[in-house]
């Protein structure tokens, strides 16, 4: 083998190792229709005055768990090898539910106060923000860091503005919006990459 | 005076095997099959040089009740990976 060759063989796997992308916005799309459909449905049933109506978000985080683990199964399988930046999301992704289930908790202990959902819903849409800029960082796909970066100034604005998310439909538009501009726009722009 | 290239990785399939191990985190056999067309019995023995020099780590485990071979690259095979490409540049930058 050649100096030439081997560069040539070197060049060749690398280029063959390149991760296609486009299969994450599975996840964006799957997560951002989920989020937007609870919130329509909550928005409905606490409109009705139904004292269950937060139960749609633990039916959603349930069927959104138990869909991206059944994917990222298959996905896993066909690929027959794992690189670092997979193993980079499945961190920014499994802390993300982690702390959310902590600003879930805190929410639900009554400590943020009488008025403590529209927190935890500034919370909620500054870590949709967070784990989108992170990842977008890590795939290098510049929508999706601008996408959590939107959904930053939406918590800013929601901070500034109180009155967007004083009543609890207010909240459920906001968090609706940060939804769309960091996984639904973005992860469509992923998938047609 | 030019250092020599390794000749643990001046062979193209093991070369093939270390630089697709260098790009990911860890690689199944069939992933190794595929990706290098080679065939079984050639990537088992190119595998066995590479471990047995530590280059590759090999570890062997069960996925829904099937075999499972996954390899991984070592901090020794990094190593002599960048070492082999910084003496193949200077090979081909001398006969620039």
């Amino acid at each position: 083998m050649t100096e030439q060759e081997s560069l040539t063989v070197i060049k060749e796997m690398i280029n063959r190792t390149r991760t296609n992308f486009k299969d994450q916005s599975f996840y964006y799309l799957m997560w951002g229709w989920l989020v937007v459909g609870a919130v329509i449905v909550q928005a409905i049933l606490f409109n009705q005055q139904s004292e269950y109506h937060w139960l749609v978000w633990p039916v959603m985080g349930i069927t959104g768990g138990v869909t991206s683990g059944i994917y990222g199964r298959k996905k896993g399988k066909q690929a027959g090898h794992s690189t670092h930046i997979d193993r980079a999301m499945m961190f920014v992704w499994v802390g993300f539910i982690l702390y959310l289930f902590c600003v879930l908790l805190l929410s639900a202990s009554g400590k943020f106060g009488p008025q403590g959902w529209n927190i935890s819903f500034i919370l909620i849409m500054g870590l949709y923000g967070l784990g989108t800029f992170i990842s977008g960082g890590l795939l290098k796909f510049k929508p999706l860091i601008l996408g959590g970066i939107a959904s930053f100034v939406l918590v800013v604005l929601s901070i500034l503005i109180p009155t967007l998310v004083a009543d609890f439909n207010g909240a459920l538009f906001m968090l609706a919006c940060s939804i769309i501009v960091s996984y639904l726009i973005p992860g469509y722009m992923l998938k047609r990459s | 005076m030019f250092q020599e290239l390794d000749p643990l990785l001046h062979q193209q399939l093991r070369l093939q095997i270390i630089t697709l191990l260098m790009s990911v985190e860890s690689a199944e056999f069939n992933f190794v099959l595929a990706e290098t067309k080679a065939t079984r019995g050639n990537i088992s023995v190119q595998i066995k040089k590479l471990e047995a020099a530590n280059y590759i780590e090999v570890k062997k485990s069960f996925r829904d009740n099937y075999p499972l071979t996954t390899y991984a690259i070592t901090e020794k095979g990094k190593l002599a990976f960048e070492k082999y490409v910084e003496t193949l540049e200077a090979y081909i930058n001398k006969a620039r």
